[in-house]
């Protein structure tokens, strides 16, 4: 009884917070005298319109979410499939990742906008978005997955040694399961970064959908009522995924205190 | 010694305060003159009559200050001109008329006026010959263009729409375009001149159509000037239009020496420039029923949403300052 009433209570605050925010996103819009700033009804037309009848080249909302999540999930697989392998070999040798941090540090802070100009010359299409999402997907991957190694017990390992397990097996027995929790804040965190490379790509990559695309069409027509669309897509496609991992975070890792707490 | 610390402390406090004051009310500063922003399109031709009032130091002789903005489109450039970051642009007429739509009826918004005629035609679709041979091949191919709402997506939308041809556009940045149509990304393109002649020279593209064949002497690129500027600062807008004007005669008096201009802001071959000259022409004087055109295909393509074709002539009068350009 108590749960449930603390589950409305939570819904009630939430809806109460969108309320005011849309109230004062409408008294902004009032006071606000710029044509530039539309009202939340001018956007939810915007809204039905993309949805039903699609922009001005006739794509809709929906192909534009697509074409940006097959983009992102492609990138994301790519940057997790290299980040976690990486990441493990670099948390076991700590030599090797003495002589690549030098690379990987610097590299690291180079965000990926500013690798939109190389890889428009030297990649093509979608390969040029994965490079994209890539590099914001891998760093964080491939940091969280060496913190989770160098977390894993070190009495486990030496226990599972005394027992003869051979390298393989301490890996794939103990050090991979027991640095999965971190991995997967590393994907969490990889995904969203990954979110914002792919619409920034998709700002300058010269694909004419996807909701980068979408919001500077907009933007250039100056009809910003849709330009706020896309925004409100992308927070809530970003949202979703987010709610995604931690959905799976939960189910994975019920054993850990932080996930039931 | 501390009363004369404290009335020190007062005289200095008075003094600073009453320097402040001064300074506030513009007492001390000397008269400053105005220094004009003016806003213009990466690497466009079509803008060489600023080019050569730069590089025949027209600004001094007239003496205007100024600043240059360079931006990568039209569109791009009027969401600054718009916000007042610009006093006046040269820029394509479909993103100056969207502009003025956009913010009409609005009194904090900077509304662009056509003071001056940059040039008429200069566009060109480029296309790999051995992919598009005729109009009919254009069904179904990707076509670059440097961004939604540009003169150069007016253009080849209104085209494909009059010709029941279904052309994927790809918008992107202008420099990008003859890099994208190298690389096979893009089945061709159109853009401002230089780049559909670079693309010829450089990466074997064939000219399919120029703006010539889609729109007859249109209006391409025309000076704007923000209406708020014009109506605090009418001898400068007096002064910029002279400025624009001998720019002009000069282009068409000295083509050479226009030319070589043109090659020193390009950094392009002496082919390339004669080429991308041959498509286009510097006139004083604006083509109005073409700007009427652009109106209208912008209405139905959907860009322009809050003018009906009945509104377009009023519309026209007050886009265009009959003072400075006539028709």
């Amino acid at each position: 009884m108590r749960k449930l009433y603390l589950r409305m209570r939570s819904l009630l605050l939430a809806s109460t917070s969108v309320i005011i925010f849309f109230i004062l996103w409408e008294l902004a819009a009032l006071y606000l005298p710029s044509p530039y700033f539309p009202d939340p009804y001018s956007v939810l037309k915007a809204f039905i319109t993309i949805i039903t009848v699609g922009d001005i080249d006739g794509y809709t909302l929906a192909w534009h979410t697509l074409m940006s999540l097959e983009r992102v999930l492609l990138g994301f697989v790519v940057g997790s499939a290299t980040g976690v392998p990486i990441g493990i070999l670099l948390g076991i040798k700590p030599t090797l990742k003495n002589a690549v941090t030098p690379i990987i540090e610097p590299i690291r802070f180079i965000p990926p906008i500013a690798w939109i100009p190389l890889s428009i010359v030297l990649l093509i299409g979608m390969y040029r978005y994965i490079f994209l999402i890539w590099v914001g997907v891998f760093f964080p991957v491939l940091l969280d997955t060496i913190a989770g190694v160098k977390r894993t017990s070190i009495t486990l390992i030496q226990m599972a040694r005394t027992f003869g397990a051979d390298n393989k097996k301490i890996i794939t027995k103990i050090i991979f399961p027991g640095s999965l929790p971190e991995i997967m804040n590393g994907l969490r965190v990889g995904l969203g970064v990954g979110w914002m490379c792919i619409v920034a790509a998709e700002m300058i990559g010269g694909e004419p959908v996807g909701l980068g695309r979408l919001i500077l069409k907009y933007a250039n027509l100056l009809q910003i009522d849709t330009v706020i669309v896309g925004m409100i897509t992308i927070g809530l496609v970003g949202l979703a995924m987010n709610y995604f991992i931690l959905f799976l975070e939960k189910r994975l890792f019920r054993w850990r205190v932080e996930i039931k707490a | 010694m501390k009363k004369s610390i404290i009335v020190l402390s007062i005289i200095l406090i008075v003094a600073l305060g009453a320097v402040a004051g001064m300074y506030g009310a513009g007492l001390l500063t000397p008269t400053q003159k105005v220094k004009i922003r003016i806003g213009y399109l990466t690497g466009d031709l079509h803008h060489l009559a600023l080019h050569v009032a730069v590089a025949k130091n027209y600004f001094a002789q007239y003496g205007i200050e100024y600043e240059l903005y360079e931006y990568i489109n039209g569109p791009t450039l009027m969401q600054h001109f718009v916000m007042g970051e610009l006093d006046f642009a040269y820029v394509g007429t479909p993103p100056a008329l969207n502009a003025r739509a956009s913010g009409i009826g609005s009194n904090v918004t900077s509304l662009p006026v056509v003071i001056g005629s940059g040039n008429l035609e200069g566009s060109a679709l480029v296309v790999n010959q051995d992919i598009i041979k005729n109009i009919s091949d254009l069904n179904n191919k990707k076509i670059g263009t440097p961004g939604t709402g540009t003169i150069q997506d007016v253009l080849i939308s209104t085209y494909a729409k009059n010709n029941n041809l279904n052309i994927t556009k790809y918008p992107g940045r202008i420099s990008d375009l003859p890099v994208q149509y190298a690389r096979g990304e893009i089945d061709g393109f159109i853009g401002w001149e230089p780049y559909p002649s670079m693309a010829v020279y450089q990466n074997n593209a064939s000219i399919l159509l120029t703006s010539h064949d889609i729109m007859p002497n249109h209006q391409c690129c025309v000076l704007v000037v923000s209406d708020k500027f014009l109506a605090s600062n009418p001898e400068i807008v007096d002064k910029m239009v002279a400025i624009h004007r001998a720019a002009i005669d000069f282009i068409n008096t000295n083509p050479a020496e226009a030319k070589q201009i043109a090659m020193n802001v390009t950094k392009l071959p002496m082919p390339v420039i004669e080429l991308a000259f041959s498509h286009m022409s510097f006139s004083k004087s604006v083509n109005v029923d073409s700007i009427k055109a652009f109106l209208i295909d912008m209405i139905r393509l959907g860009i322009i949403r809050n003018i009906d074709i009945e509104q377009v002539d009023s519309f026209i009068n007050g886009f265009i300052n009959t003072k400075y350009v006539s028709g």
